[in-house]
């Protein structure tokens, strides 16, 4: 997926330089300004609990929308049509998905200062063996997720500067960076850094957008091309298109909601009011970005007729260059729209460091290493253990295994599979610990096993077979046998919204 | 004063419209030959969901306003003016 931009270059080094040193300030003015947030798990990874609704709404947003987004997106447009309109209803999903749980588990947030997912899942089932694989199923997807990350930031740059910046240097520079500022400023740097990241976002896509349709032409032509080669990508999805469409709603708006960083925004939100404050806004972002990089593509498919698969990847790289030749504004749009792409990159990349590092600290350094440690040290250990794994995510994504790859593609299939656990465990009196952790351990394998194998019955996502599986295990499972009278009295005390 | 406690999923209403319009959001009701139908060279069964998906916006704001209250702001206030200490 690397993109060449020839016209980059050095104007490119130099806003990847403006943006980086941007970054490292505001992780400076979030040290200055909180100088004893180090010494606290909550002020460390949730910024004090403090965030309003605007920082809160952008840090959702950057979380959410990565550079893959604006570079990927395009492409699987250019080559499925509007079969691929679906990118806009997904997102709206995650936040459908997340009025199910978010109202309740942000009450108990606040009542029981929980700090990770993980550490509700412990309260609730106080089961040390479910707390561990939770922790260890979250750790091994969100690994997973900044290595993604961290192998898009190179090519982002390297690609951005027209390989002036090479992929190694690219992605050691904004690891350091993003490293600093998180070091420096916790969840405050990450959601004022997430701010800035979003705008920079926003504006480069709507640049695109308007350029493209300004100089390629609109919907019609794309249209009249469609219907002179390809028909099929006017249509609506049918079978298979079909079966595609509503397996990628379901995981998509589950997974993305329950992503441990996401779950850990809830707790973040200095009120229940800028929560609810933030959600509406994101309703209606799928429209904003997902929406316009659809159109951005539909629109590749007259400017660009006829690229292979491969050639296809590179479609936002060509219409930027071909925008980039217009004019000096169009020209300096362009090397902004690259330099929001690897911002969208390294803001979602943050967030995940900062929750890997939480869940270290808190979960498993905090509970069973040394509980007695001071919270102080509590986050340097999350903050230590989060640097030897970016130290060797960066070793794999400088070095990728041939073999072996798929170790490194599990994430949503995995992570999705503490959904019961965080969600069913919310309402759910009855549910048995034993179930939950044979449900969760069951649709981990289980999902992996049909990832590795490449299998996907009914053309429906193998991250969705274990979680049916999962599901069906919790309540099978609690059906015929409840959890014990002081387990349910334990549960009803900790789910109750009122004291 | 106790506030009254609302959760989005515990209301009838609330399960029937994200129902419906998860129905909706899924192209499965569009009759053979609706892409010949284009507005503007968007097909018009890609405008009908697009406008099922913003309808699922509207919806999502209605619920988020009307029936998600808990008793949290009003029992913990602004969280900044505490510190981060455990309760229990």
């Amino acid at each position: 997926m690397e993109i060449e931009l020839a016209f980059s270059g050095w104007s490119g080094v130099f806003v990847l330089a403006l943006y980086g040193f941007l970054m490292l300030a505001v992780g400076v003015y979030a040290f200055l300004r909180n100088r004893g947030m180090r010494e606290s798990l909550d002020e460390y990874y949730l910024g004090g609990r403090g965030l309003g609704v605007m920082v809160l709404f952008f840090t959702f947003f950057a979380t959410q929308y990565s550079g893959n987004t604006v570079i990927g997106y395009p492409p699987t447009t250019y080559r499925m049509g509007y079969q691929y309109l679906v990118s806009v209803p997904f997102f709206i999903m995650i936040i459908m998905v997340y009025l199910f749980f978010a109202p309740r588990l942000y009450a108990l947030g606040r009542r029981f200062s929980l700090l990770t997912p993980v550490d509700w899942i412990e309260m609730r089932f106080r089961s040390k063996r479910i707390s561990i694989l939770a922790a260890i199923l979250m750790l091994y997807g969100l690994g997973n997720y900044m290595l993604e990350q961290f192998v898009a930031i190179g090519q982002g740059v390297s690609g951005l500067t027209g390989g002036t910046i090479p992929y190694q240097v690219g992605v050691v520079f904004f690891i350091i960076i993003m490293v600093a500022y998180s070091w420096l400023g916790g969840m405050r740097s990450v959601a004022w850094t997430d701010t800035i990241q979003g705008l920079a976002l926003l504006f480069g896509v709507f640049t695109l957008l308007i350029g493209s349709l300004y100089y390629f032409g609109g919907f019609s032509a794309a249209a009249e091309q469609m219907q002179l080669s390809s028909p099929e990508k006017l249509n609506p999805p049918d079978g298979q298109g079909l079966t595609r469409w509503f397996s990628l709603l379901l995981l998509v708006g589950i997974g993305a909601a329950i992503y441990p960083h996401a779950v850990q925004r809830i707790f973040s939100a200095k009120s229940e009011h800028a929560l609810k404050r933030s959600f509406i806004r994101m309703a209606y972002m799928p429209f904003l970005t997902a929406g316009v990089v659809f159109m951005v593509g539909i629109i590749g498919i007259s400017a660009f007729p006829g690229l292979s698969t491969a050639e296809s990847e590179q479609l936002v790289g060509m219409m930027a260059n071909a925008l980039a030749n217009q004019n000096t504004f169009f020209y300096w749009a362009m090397v902004l729209l690259f330099g929001g792409v690897i911002a969208a990159i390294v803001s979602t990349a943050d967030s995940v460091l900062l929750t890997f590092s939480s869940i270290v600290s808190n979960d498993l350094y905090g509970r069973y290493i040394r509980p007695d440690a001071s919270e102080h040290q509590k986050v340097l250990a999350g903050k230590l253990v989060g640097l030897v794994a970016v130290a060797v995510l960066i070793v794999i994504a400088w070095y990728p295994p041939a073999t072996l790859y798929q170790i490194f593609v599990l994430k949503f299939e995995l992570l999705i599979q503490t959904a019961p656990a965080l969600v069913l465990g919310l309402y759910w009196t009855r549910l048995n610990s034993q179930s939950v952790f044979a449900g969760m351990l069951a649709g981990a394998v289980f999902a992996g096993v049909l990832t590795f194998m490449g299998y996907r019955p009914l053309g429906i996502y193998s991250g969705l077979w274990g979680l049916l599986l999962n599901v069906g295990i919790c309540v099978g499972g609690t059906l015929l046998s409840s959890a014990d009278a002081s387990a349910q009295r334990h549960a009803r005390s900790v789910i109750a919204l009122s004291n | 004063m106790t506030p009254r406690i609302s959760e989005p999923i515990r209301k009838k209403p609330v399960w029937i419209g994200f129902i419906v319009l998860f129905a909706l959001i899924n192209p499965w009701y569009f009759p053979a030959g609706i892409s010949s139908y284009l507005i503007m060279g968007v097909p018009l069964w890609a405008l009908i969901t697009l406008l099922a998906s913003l309808a699922l916006s509207v919806f999502i704001t209605w619920v988020v306003l009307t029936q998600w209250h808990t008793d949290s702001d009003e029992i913990y206030g602004d969280h900044n003016k505490r510190n981060g200490s455990r309760e229990e």
